[in-house]
């Protein structure tokens, strides 16, 4: 039914490899979109060989929101489920353009109890890191249709 | 400077003609005037001396006309216009016609100008009516410039342009 | 689930028609270049190098600004410049008219006498008997007057004795300030400050009045005090004529090694709380760096009692939430290597039974990549469980989890392997009328095999534009079983399983309870992309197929496990949008928990949203909500907004919000009307089912002034705030 095997290549043959950089040090996006850029072979360098890699995409990261909202209470009035949003903010400098500034937002649904406070920290700590996983998987994906617009 | 009025005029150009009767004499071509510092070149000289020996008044004309002298502070003046009308005794020059002068970092121009040599003062008008022809002086005010060569050499916050607004 | 792409809401369009366009705008393409002044006149007299006269059609152009005049006069060779007579000066920030204007370039000051100005890029405007503007403290105004109310409409304004900006400084101050509303002067203050942003464009924050049942009559006025470059103050006493008096203090401090903020509000003798008790907030938030690999974060915060964020309100609390964060963490960074120690305690909200800590609690992560293929990672943790009531047992756990991966990634698909051993040492104490042991140790061995593919094909469904994507995921997972009775709970309970969380393959979070697993995971995504590449319609289906029944279950959850999600997001036109998602027990085909969305959205301020929400059972709940939500202008100056939130299950509403707003050009009200359910505390500890708090409120808000605070947006305001449904990206 016509369906056939995503050919794109992720980065243009000119644009030989990705620096990541973020405005707070040590941020954890930054370490997860390396680690995925890394899984996605696609070569990366750190920001000091800049000067002598011309052909360097260079993803410049914000640092990361949450946010929650209200989806629904409890008997009681107390929430019952939030909904978390994750925002990601971050430019985009390919060499000899001027920057592309790009942002989105992930969104996950999450249940609060009032009995489990510490159970429920860590099942925050484990959705966000989903969360920031599929902003790092995002990020790259968008990478391939922004190089095309250039 | 002012020791200049003190020398003699010569000038030299390809043709003169003299008018004993009006004391008036015409230079032609590429015409120069010398008086010590003082030059003034122009395609064409009236110089009418009726009024006797030092009081002469001569009328320079051309594409443009020039006019250059050195100051007593050693600063060089230089002027020009489509026509020049140099009066000896007064020491002063009235130009007419886009007339424009200069000196140092700064610069005068418009419809006429006259310029008292010796007080080395100036008056500038437009041709009344259109409102285009205005009289132009564009200068760069003193403090400036030692302001931006201090901040050159020191790390200075102030950024070198005398900003007349305050810190951007 | 994908994610959303949602850009800042649309400028408002509607703002432009509101306010005339400011008259003159100022581009810097006519200015001169630097140190450079331009005079044009009619007449100009150069009595000697140093002055000079210009008369008649005056213009001056330096390289910052323009001044025209009709007359001027520049003294000792170009450093001073006078100009009189209907002068007009223009630059960047501001366009002044006067009647003289002193410019001196040596000690770079700039005088204006009898002024009235225009801010650029703003509608702020006023009058001023004289600007100053001084390199050295900055812009000075006296007898000034301010309003950005375009001149025929004088609908309010600010008159003070004098208003300065502080050279670098962020914020203003205003002395002996009158506030005009027409010309009838409402208000008085002897100081106030404002924040000045860091254009260097002129903003008031003004003081923020609104009223509600909670508090009365309820204004805010913050007190700014620029200490020093890197650490400042703010002190604000808000005035609620239902309590009293409160004082919020938050004082920052930024150094090299970190940002560090501390946040006080104290309300003495509440006068609407039967005794009168003193009632206070405090938080105390830092974010530094040790070293270079270092970092530590401290998030402690504390509250007098349990109705203190419902009764007053908090910038970083929501009434509904449970618990505040009392946290110490400490960081280690490496390449592959991550160390996070931390103390985990709360400020629960209300009577809670079982409120565990970690004090402390360290995890260590490393993922190293191994013989050109593989991938090792370890995941180790000890952590010292105890509780606040001394009864319930107390823990120390160590746990050490080797996994070794073969990620296979490319751009068409992945394919990925893995092997893990679980191994969890406990020492229990404080069991004794329990079956807990007070030593145990459980090893789990785990194999997880993960493939998905991403096949594209050009066309949507209807239309030939655009592609369609279609990815199919299959996942197998092995999980050894071990009795676990053994072991207490202190952080795991049951995780909420949906779309995402199906290839997850847990069903717990924390170590203390990790279930066996022998099931296959199907899914299947498609997506219809237009031609710019985003999402139209994204559709995704999955579902576990279980050899076997779980023999780890939990205490709270029965047998059968919910295995089938789907969940639809779909822009049917770029007006409607329609988004579901839906979890189904596969046993008992019972749906566990479900959410539809149907908008129709003309633009940012134009829409209607229906929304429902089922949960067939969480915390011994049903959770069955429906809600609609709309915001609509009435014409160009009016505009309102309305939301019921309704709660079938006991069939009673949970949140009625109506809001109307008037917006001129340089002002705007908003009157709010709503009832919600209130979660406040009875002296029990327990919280009332059906009790309602409803109010008024009403709230000025001054446009064109500098904090956007002031224009809270009554979309987002109330317990149900909008957000947009779908997640398209």
């Amino acid at each position: 039914c016509g369906f056939s095997l995503r050919g794109s290549q992720a980065l243009p043959a000119e644009l030989q490899q990705v620096a990541v950089s973020a405005v707070k040090p040590h941020a954890l996006l930054k370490r997860e979109l390396k680690a995925r850029l890394q899984v996605y072979q696609i070569p990366h360098i750190e920001m000091e060989a800049l000067k002598d890699n011309a052909d360097t995409v260079v993803i410049r990261l914000q640092p990361e929101t949450l946010e929650r909202r209200l989806l629904s209470v409890f008997s009681t009035g107390q929430v019952a489920e939030y909904e978390l949003i994750y925002g990601v903010t971050y430019q985009v400098i390919f060499p000899d353009k001027d920057p592309l500034q790009a942002s989105f937002e992930v969104l996950r649904d999450y249940q609060d109890d009032p009995d489990k406070v510490l159970a429920k920290s860590r099942e925050l700590d484990l959705v966000v890191s989903e969360m920031r996983q599929e902003a790092a998987d995002r990020i790259i994906r968008q990478l391939a249709r922004q190089a095309g617009e250039q | 400077g002012s020791a200049d009025f003190q020398k003699p005029i010569t000038v030299d150009a390809r043709t003169q003609s003299m008018d004993g009767k009006n004391k008036v004499t015409r230079f032609k071509d590429n015409v120069l005037i010398t008086q010590g510092t003082l030059t003034i070149e122009a395609d064409e000289v009236e110089v009418n001396a009726k009024q006797g020996e030092g009081k002469e008044i001569m009328i320079a004309r051309g594409k443009p006309a020039r006019y250059s002298q050195t100051m007593d502070d050693g600063s060089k003046v230089t002027a020009q216009a489509n026509e020049l009308r140099y009066e000896v005794n007064k020491r002063t020059i009235s130009m007419r016609g886009n007339a424009q002068i200069k000196q140092n970092s700064s610069m005068v121009s418009g419809d006429s100008i006259t310029y008292d040599m010796m007080k080395e003062q100036l008056m500038a008008t437009s041709s009344d009516g259109n409102d285009d022809s205005r009289v132009t002086t564009v200068f760069r005010p003193q403090a400036v410039k030692k302001l931006s060569d201090e901040s050159e050499d020191k790390q200075g916050d102030t950024d070198g342009k005398n900003d007349t607004q305050g810190d951007k | 689930q994908t994610t959303s792409d949602t850009s800042e809401p649309e400028p408002r369009t509607g703002m432009e028609l509101l306010c005339p366009a400011s008259p003159v705008q100022f581009s810097s393409t006519q200015l001169m270049s630097t140190g450079e002044v331009k005079v044009e006149a009619d007449s100009t007299e150069f009595l000697s190098q140093r002055k000079a006269n210009f008369s008649g059609n005056v213009d001056i152009t330096s390289d910052a600004a323009t001044i025209r005049a009709d007359e001027a006069q520049v003294k000792n060779n170009g450093r001073q410049l006078q100009a009189s007579g209907d002068v007009q000066y223009q630059d960047a920030q501001l366009q002044v008219n006067s009647d003289e204007v002193m410019l001196d370039s040596v000690t770079e000051t700039l005088n204006m006498s009898n002024t009235e100005y225009h801010l650029n890029g703003s509608n702020g405007r006023g009058t001023a008997r004289m600007i100053d503007l001084t390199s050295a403290d900055g812009l000075t105004l006296t007898d000034v007057s301010f309003t950005t109310c375009p001149a025929q409409s004088r609908d309010w304004m600010i008159k003070a004795s004098e208003i300065s900006i502080e050279r670098d400084s962020m914020w203003g101050q205003a002395k002996n300030t009158r506030f005009y509303v027409g010309d009838v002067p409402v208000f008085y203050l002897p100081y106030f400050a404002f924040p000045v942003s860091d254009q260097r464009q002129t903003g008031l924050l003004f003081p923020e009045i609104s009223s509600s049942s909670n508090t009365g009559l309820d204004i805010e006025q913050p007190f700014y005090w620029n200490m020093a470059p890197n650490y400042d103050m703010t002190v604000s006493p808000r005035l609620m004529t239902d309590r009293g008096v409160q004082l919020k203090t938050q004082f920052r401090y930024l150094s090299e090694q970190g940002y560090s903020m501390l946040d006080v509000e104290y309300l003495p003798s509440d006068k609407d709380t039967p005794n009168e008790d003193n009632r206070y907030f405090y938080r105390l938030a830092h974010d530094g760096y040790l070293s270079q690999n270092w970092t530590v974060g401290v998030d402690v915060n504390g509250i007098s009692d349990d109705n203190y964020i419902v009764d007053l309100g908090s910038e970083y609390y929501n009434r509904a939430d449970t618990h505040l964060a009392r946290t110490l963490g400490l960081n280690y960074f490496a390449p592959d290597m991550l160390l996070d120690i931390h103390i985990r305690d709360f400020e629960t909200i209300g009577f809670q039974n079982d409120s565990y800590r970690a004090l402390p609690e360290a995890r260590l992560a490393i993922t190293k990549p191994f013989a050109r293929y593989f991938e090792f990672s370890l995941d180790s943790e000890l952590a010292y469980f105890d509780n606040k009531n001394d009864t319930s047992p107390t823990a120390m756990r160590f746990h050490v989890a080797p996994t070794l991966a073969l990620p296979y990634q490319r751009h068409w698909g992945e394919l990925s392997a893995e092997a893990t051993v679980l191994n969890t040492y406990y020492r229990q104490s404080n069991i004794d009328d329990t079956d807990l042991a007070d030593e145990v140790n459980r090893t789990l061995g785990q194999g997880r095999l993960f493939g998905t593919l991403y096949f594209e094909r050009d066309g949507g469904w209807f239309s030939d534009t655009g592609t369609t994507t279609l990815e199919p995921k299959v996942q197998y997972l092995y999980t050894s079983y071990e009795d676990q009775r053994e072991i207490g709970i202190y952080d795991t309970t049951v995780l909420l399983t949906d779309m995402e969380s199906l290839f997850r393959g847990r069903e717990f979070t924390g170590l203390d309870r990790i279930n066996d697993n022998n099931q296959v995971t199907v899914g299947v995504t498609s997506r219809i992309l237009d031609d710019a590449h985003r999402e139209q319609f994204a559709l995704s289906l999955g579902q576990i197929f279980y050899f076997g029944d779980n023999q780890v279950i939990s205490p709270t959850q029965n047998q059968d496990r919910s295995a089938l999600a789907a969940e639809l997001d779909w822009r049917m036109t770029d007006r409607w949008y329609f988004h579901s998602d839906v979890q189904i027990m596969t046993q008992t085909d019972k749906v566990e928990r479900s959410s539809h969305t149907l908008e129709y959205r003309r633009d940012a301020e134009s829409l209607v949203q229906l929304t429902h929400r089922y949960v067939r059972e969480l915390s011994g709940e049903t959770i069955d909500q429906v809600g609609i939500s709309a915001s609509w202008p009435i014409n160009q100056n009016w505009h309102w907004v309305g939301r019921t939130y309704r709660d079938l299950e006991r069939n009673r509403s949970i949140e009625s919000y109506f809001g109307l707003q008037y917006e001129s050009c340089c002002w705007a009200i908003q009157v709010v009307a709503q009832r919600q359910l209130s979660n406040r505390f009875a002296d029990d500890g327990q919280q009332s089912t059906d009790e309602y708090d409803s109010g008024i409120g009403v709230q000025f808000i001054f446009k064109g002034l500098g904090s956007s605070k002031s224009s809270r947006r009554m979309l987002e305001d109330g317990m149900f705030g909008y957000r947009q449904p779908y997640n398209l990206n």
